[in-house]
Order: structure tokens, then C-alpha cells, then sequence
């Protein structure tokens, strides 16, 4: 039987550049609001956020550009105790996700099978975003690509240019 | 990576605000190298509890592990009161902090793996979308501070693509909406003040 019918039909894949994960620890004192002001003010732009209020005041992450690191070890000098960064970061983009918690939880498992670090994820209601090793995004989508089938001619892409607000 | 077009605007616009209501936040903390076991639990999910998935988002937690969310469209159906209310007591003990509220989850599906159980139930979604998000600086603090300076509660935050979503506890997402339509420039007209 071709193992490619037994996989989860997705739309496609899409792959980040290099990014660096902030992340603001819990019970640190400051608010997650000053930290997005303070990027904000700089003009770094988070492409990935996912914070929560399970340890009391909002906490989590927020994915910046790699090219943006040292703009934001400035802007962030004066939170700088509460603040811890993981570098270099990938994130992996599927879509769409259709709500397929069995989708979601095979991705999850086939990474963990294979020693692939799970930084974070936030989905929207159309695409699942997952964050791991950025010098092993070949190796998640890899193991990605075992469970998914993907449209014919589609191969996962990296976008080539961007939008930039002023 | 080459960039070769701009944006900008005065007031961050907005394909119209949307809420959601009745749903249900689950919380759990899962060790690193547990990760695929916490993906074959999600993969049995739907059958065990029935519902759907709204949002799923996470976050490291010190010293080795992921603390998962998901955002359900109502609580899991099936219950195991007797055994929530003790690790609701248990963990309310262990944070030094008043219970949050009953859990009405069949925990054993957890045991083995996952720690931390959380359920917040009910709470609500408000979300949005806009142009270009994904590629603009200020989206998500203009979103937070907003609610922030309107005295709003929010249980989490997720932003990923042109798509912002804030969870709010019971009762807090037209108050939430009412923030963000003074911050953003909304369309009346696209705002979707249905629970779908």
C-alpha cells in the first residue's frame, strides 16, 4: 500500500529564517506590556507570540528576526534581569491545521521521536506554528514530512522577500 | 533577506474584532523529553473528551519543559470530580494560592506524563486580524497595552501570521472588544458580535 495514504493532507510547509526566542521569566517583576512596548519603540517585530497568566502576571515568548538581536538586547538592557533569549531559533509554519488535534499530535510526536526541541507553538485558526533548533529545521520538517502529504509540486518554502512597516 | 516594500499607517487597522464565548482553557506542563508522549496523548484527544480545538499555543517552563494550552470550544465532557478535586486542592497548596476553580477533567488520561493540570472554564476569545501583521512591529503591544490600560484581565496571548487572539476570563471579552476598538481602526460593519 502507498504509505503516502495513510498520511495527514496538509496545505504546505513554510520555514522561517533565523530568529532568536524571548522569552520574559515568570515573576520577574515587570510586565509582559513593557516588553512588547520597549521592542515596539525600537521597531522589532515579533513574529511569534505566546504568553499566558498561569504563573500570575502574563508571561511566555515572542520570536524576533536574528538580525534584530542586538536592537533588542538595547531595548531590552533595562528589563535585562527578567529576560532570557534562545538562539538560533527556526519556526516551522503548517497550514492548514484544520483544527486536526490528531495532525497536531503526531507533529508533536514525530519531533520527539526524533530529539527535535519544541521551543514553543501558537496556532492561529487556520496554521500551526512550531519553534525548535533553528540549525535542525531540515531535520523537523523531515520528520514532518513523514506524517503529512503535501499538495503535488509543493516543497516547503522559505519566504524570499519582506514586508517592512516603516 | 531582501526587503522591498513598506508599510505604515496612523492608527493600526483591523479586519473587524470577533469574540468568543464559553470555552475552555486546559493547562499542562509537559518535560522535554516526554514531548512525543504528550503528541500521542493529543492524537487521542478528540475521542477521549469530545470537543474542538480552538487555539493551541506554548511556552518553555524552567528548568525542562513546555507548558501547553488549549483553547477549547466547551469543557471536556467526561468527568472524574472526585479525583479533580483533589489535585485542584493539591495544586492550589503546593502555589500557596486559593484554588482557581473545579476541574472537571478525566485526569488519568494525564498521569505518567503531563503535571500541572489547569482548567479555566468558562473564559473568552476576542481576535482580530489586519494587514500585514505578521511583518509589523507594535501589533501585539498595542493589543496588550490597550486592554492593560482599560483594566481588562487576559489569561493568555497568542500572535502568530496577521492573526491576534486574547483570551480573557468570563465576561470580559466585550469589555476587551470595547479596549481594542478605541486602539485600532475598526470597520464596524466586518465585526462578528456572533459566538461561532
Amino acid at each position: 500500500m502507498d504509505s503516502s495514504l495513510s498520511r495527514l493532507p496538509i496545505g504546505g510547509l513554510k520555514l522561517s529564517s533565523e530568529l532568536v526566542q524571548i522569552r520574559l521569566l515568570p515573576n520577574s517583576g515587570f510586565f509582559v506590556h513593557e516588553m512588547l512596548r520597549r521592542l515596539a519603540d525600537h521597531r522589532i517585530n515579533m513574529t511569534m507570540v505566546s504568553l499566558d497568566a498561569t504563573d500570575g502576571e502574563l508571561t511566555g515568548i515572542g520570536c524576533i528576526f536574528a538580525e534584530d538581536r542586538r536592537l533588542a538586547e538595547a531595548a531590552l538592557q533595562p528589563i535585562g534581569c527578567a529576560i532570557d533569549m534562545i538562539s538560533p531559533v527556526g519556526a516551522m509554519t503548517i497550514f492548514p491545521h484544520q483544527a486536526r488535534m490528531l495532525l497536531i499530535g503526531k507533529i508533536l510526536s514525530a519531533l520527539g521521536r526524533d530529539g527535535l526541541p519544541v521551543y514553543g507553538m501558537a496556532s492561529s485558526h487556520s496554521a500551526l506554528t512550531l519553534t525548535t533548533d533553528y540549525r535542525r529545521l531540515d531535520d523537523a520538517v523531515s520528520a514532518v514530512c513523514r506524517i503529512v502529504s503535501l499538495p503535488e509540486n509543493h516543497a516547503p518554502f522559505r519566504p524570499e522577500f519582506r514586508v517592512k512597516q516603516l | 533577506m531582501e526587503t522591498f516594500a513598506v508599510y505604515w499607517e496612523p492608527v493600526i487597522k483591523t479586519y473587524g474584532i470577533a469574540e468568543r464565548t464559553g470555552l475552555c482553557l486546559i493547562t499542562l506542563d509537559l518535560p522535554f523529553s516526554r514531548i512525543s508522549d504528550g503528541g500521542d496523548w493529543l492524537t487521542h484527544f478528540p475521542s477521549r473528551f469530545g470537543g474542538s480545538l480552538v487555539l493551541i499555543f506554548s511556552r518553555p517552563t524552567s528548568p525542562s519543559g513546555l507548558r501547553l494550552h488549549l483553547l477549547l470550544d466547551r469543557l471536556p465532557e467526561k468527568v472524574e470530580p472526585e479525583k479533580a478535586e483533589r489535585v485542584r486542592k493539591a495544586d492550589a497548596i503546593e502555589n500557596n494560592v486559593q484554588p482557581v476553580q473545579p476541574v472537571d477533567v478525566n485526569l488519568a488520561a494525564f498521569d505518567g506524563f503531563c503535571s500541572g493540570l489547569r482548567v479555566d472554564n468558562p473564559v473568552e476569545l476576542v481576535y482580530f486580524q489586519g494587514p500585514h501583521y505578521g511583518d509589523r512591529y507594535g501589533i501585539a503591544s498595542a493589543a496588550v497595552t490597550a486592554l492593560v490600560e482599560h483594566g481588562v484581565p487576559l489569561l493568555a496571548v497568542v500572535c502568530t501570521g496577521a492573526s491576534v487572539y486574547l483570551v480573557t476570563p468570563k465576561g470580559m471579552a466585550c469589555a476587551a472588544r470595547n479596549a481594542l476598538r478605541k486602539a485600532f481602526n475598526t470597520p464596524d460593519a466586518a465585526e462578528n458580535p456572533t459566538n461561532s
